[in-house]
């Protein structure tokens, strides 16, 4: 898909979220002169970590203990909810969520922070990681500005690893 | 909100001292939120001014369950067990201190008489202090699943560091280097370890420095009671250098701190002119700029 | 305070204490860290080895394990201690799940068009090889820890030691045990030197104790910690007694021995703050055998007639 099909948030001035407060406007891709970073890889069935079962809940930052994710056609933008039942795990939350992910058939997965376990998981299915999302998003918000090419893709596991699981153990 | 972990592999070398006197000092200045992971004997909150002002029970452990009614008396679970938990008498019995959940008899009781659950294992004290709160985990008597607790403990400490928009988590860690000691250092941005000038304690200083290596955290040393032996004390500190540490500071035997304990209170707080007052001081100042350059 | 275990019934207590020689057990615990529970361990199983007592002292803190420390002693005659992780057969295996479903511990993961591997951490408890119906899963081992057999003196002291990194302590704390145990005919009398702290590592190192030596120091965290452990011993019906060290530091050394009475402890043992003490530690000898006229040595020595007559060894 080339820059001109890629959409982008209603108003110049930028939108507001959820609490009524102004978010500052995203630029305009069509008014950049570089390419944008996922134009022809913007298809995919993305999962997002959420607080809650719609693409108006707030993002979870944690990829294992996210209550849910919601899986969406970033083309179509059909969503679909998937509670994480991995996020009680006393152990092992990250590459719980991973299978679930997995077995969902998503091709990425968008999130705050992804362990090295739960990287090595998704890894092995052949799924895209991307960082960086913010707590204030709303999943809406991060599709958005995931189609933008705003987050990073995460190509190795953390030297220091995060939230959650993983122990660092050396052998990534 | 910059998480601090206290460790020393060795008990009883002046963690909980050292974490309510670096508290008060860097809550001076900063809004520091102090969260005690030692949840089989805490005593971070006896060591400060505090007031318990609310509770939370915390079901945190698994455990295998025999319904008796299906039970035949097989004891195939016995054979499961790789942890040992469960023992042959008239019929098999469960020691609840030993199971580790993992549901291996469940999935070979021919019966279906086997179930594993949650259960209560702790709870979590919430402490007010003359500044941000206390989190405090603190294990039931004879509970287990020590870890899983502190993996609670930290995660409603950062809740309300969130709430509080604290600037530091100080976290006073459990001895040790086990699972307890692993969930606390999860996530940390620096470990400061405290030893003594000890054999004994070098040797669990080396071990417990291991174990924080893995999580390629930033790392400083505090040597407690640093007069005490002084070839022990030269050994530390070659070490320290060996392995890139921050020399964070030496404290020297000095009674006030026990004393000052006695009373419940932070040696800082009942004798601020004390020489250990002031060398903490001075760690307290080196500590964030060494936590600064890490993060 | 909860206790969740407050329910452990008699069952549970009787086969807690069961054990299958007559060899008396002692178990040395303390709750807070740091009390000298090593350094009581160490001299009374010094003091009774002195009077001809055949003794093991084991050295179960498998964390930090100081007892060759303060016995100046190498360790020897190593022996690994494993856990079961799971090898996945490429040949048998079917990829039908069931395994990762088992793991509790969520340590397999099945990637799409693959089979199982393990990602996470394995505490060894062989649910994945117990579900696997073509048998595709054998057996491969992870060491986990050591045990250690030292000989000084007629002492054996047995050391177990976690691999620092891993989380299977239990495990280490079990095979030191049952490496003792299963010499247990060749002694008079076992010594267990437990962590400190009050879990379940506490708890299984002292499996088979008949009686506790709960080690404390006056200062409000001795105290706190002093309850928590005899609430535990308790709970174990484990009696014993208290040896009350570093008696002279800033503290209630009264209130120490209301919590004993409290719990039924009536025999306390005082040991004060003693140079020679800590000179024999820097040394690396046990004060009994280096200063046997100190004053911490006197108690260590009636400490340990105490037990020798207790036991009528």
């Amino acid at each position: 898909m080339l820059g001109g099909a890629v959409a982008v948030p209603a108003g110049d001035q930028g939108y507001k979220n959820r609490d009524d407060k102004a978010v500052p406007a995203r630029r305009d891709v069509r008014q950049r002169n570089i390419e944008p970073f996922f134009t022809w890889e913007n298809n995919m069935k993305l999962c997002i970590s959420s607080s809650g079962k719609d693409i108006g809940a707030r993002v979870d930052t944690a990829f294992g203990r996210a209550p849910f994710f919601l899986i969406i056609d970033t083309e179509t933008m059909e969503s679909e909810v998937v509670a994480n039942a991995a996020a009680a795990s006393g152990h092992g939350a990250g590459i719980g969520a991973a299978q679930i992910v997995s077995d969902k058939g998503a091709d990425g997965v968008l999130s705050g922070f992804v362990g090295p376990n739960a990287f090595n998981a998704l890894k092995a299915s052949g799924i895209r990681i991307f960082e960086g999302i913010s707590a204030d998003d709303t999943v809406q918000e991060a599709v958005a500005a995931f189609k933008k090419g705003d987050y990073r893709e995460k190509t190795a596991p953390s030297a220091k690893p995060g939230r959650g699981g993983g122990r660092g153990r050396r052998e990534f | 909100m910059k998480e601090i972990v206290i460790i020393s592999g060795k008990g009883g070398v002046g963690k909980s001292a050292l974490t309510a006197a670096l508290g008060t000092l860097l809550a001076e200045k900063h809004l520091v939120l102090l969260a005690d992971t030692d949840v089989d004997a805490p005593n971070l909150h006896l060591a400060m001014d505090t007031r318990l002002t609310d509770f939370q029970e915390i079901a945190a452990s698994d455990k295998a369950f025999i319904d008796y009614e299906r039970c035949s008396g097989c004891m195939t679970c016995v054979e499961t067990c790789r942890f040992s938990a469960i023992m042959a008498a008239a019929q098999p019995v469960m020691m609840p201190y030993s199971c580790e959940g993992c549901g291996a008899c469940a999935l070979t009781c021919p019966e279906q008489a086997i179930e594993v659950r949650p259960v209560v294992n702790g709870r979590i004290n919430i402490f007010a202090t003359s500044g941000l709160p206390l989190v405090a985990g603190e294990l039931s008597i004879g509970g287990s699943s020590s870890g899983r607790l502190v993996d609670q403990v930290k995660r409603r400490a950062r809740q309300e560091g969130e709430h509080c928009q604290a600037a530091i988590l100080l976290v006073d860690g459990p001895p040790g280097i086990g699972c307890p000691v692993i969930a606390a250092l999860k996530g940390a941005d620096y470990a400061l370890l405290v030893t003594e000038p000890s054999t004994s304690a070098l040797h669990d200083l080396q071990r417990v420095a291991e174990v924080a290596g893995h999580f390629r955290m930033g790392m400083g040393l505090v040597i407690n009671k640093a007069d005490i032996h002084e070839k022990s004390r030269r050994t530390i500190l070659a070490y320290a250098e060996e392995h890139g540490m921050d020399l964070l500071g030496e404290i020297p035997y000095d009674i006030s701190v026990p004393k000052a304990i006695a009373s419940g209170q932070p040696v800082v707080a009942a004798y601020p002119d004390a020489v250990s007052s002031r060398q903490i001081s001075r760690i307290a100042a080196t500590l964030l700029d060494a936590v600064t350059a890490v993060t | 305070m909860t206790a969740m275990t407050a329910d452990l019934h008699s069952e549970v207590i009787k086969a807690f204490h069961r054990k299958e020689f007559t060899t008396p057990v002692v178990g040395i615990t303390g709750g807070k860290g740091g009390v000298g529970k090593t350094t009581v361990a160490v001299n009374i199983a010094c003091a009774l080895a002195d009077r001809g007592v055949r003794t093991a002292l084991v050295d179960a803190d498998v964390d930090g394990p100081n007892g060759a420390i303060l016995l100046s002693v190498e360790l020897a005659n190593p022996v690994a201690v494993d856990i079961t992780v799971p090898q996945i057969d490429e040949q048998r295996c079917n990829s039908c799940g069931d395994c990762v479903r088992a793991c509790r511990l969520n340590a397999l993961f099945m990637p799409r068009g693959k089979q199982p591997q393990l990602i996470g951490e394995c505490n060894g408890c062989e649910a994945c090889i117990l579900v696997c119906e073509p048998g595709a899963i054998s057996r491969g081992r992870k060491p986990v820890g050591m045990t250690y057999l030292s000989r000084i003196d007629g002492l054996s002291l047995y050391t177990g030691a976690l691999i620092p990194g891993f989380e299977e302590s239990s495990v280490v704390v079990q095979a030191v045990r049952e490496r003792a145990f299963g010499d247990a005919a060749q002694f008079d009398l076992i010594l267990i030197d437990t962590s400190p702290g009050a879990h379940c590592n506490v708890i299984n190192a002292l499996r088979g104790a008949d009686t506790v030596l709960a080690v404390t120091e006056p200062t409000p965290f001795g105290i706190h910690d002093l309850e928590l452990i005899l609430k535990l011993l308790d709970l174990l019906d484990l009696g014993g007694s208290v040896v009350l060290n570093r008696a002279d530091l800033p503290g209630d050394s009264r209130k120490v021995k209301t919590i004993a009475g409290q719990h039924g402890r009536g025999l306390i043992w005082e040991i004060g703050m003693d140079d020679l003490l800590a000179r024999s530690y820097a040394a690396g000898v046990p004060v009994v055998r280096e200063y046997p006229r100190a004053p911490s040595s006197k108690v260590f020595l009636q400490i340990a007639e105490n037990i020798a007559a207790a036991y009528g060894i």
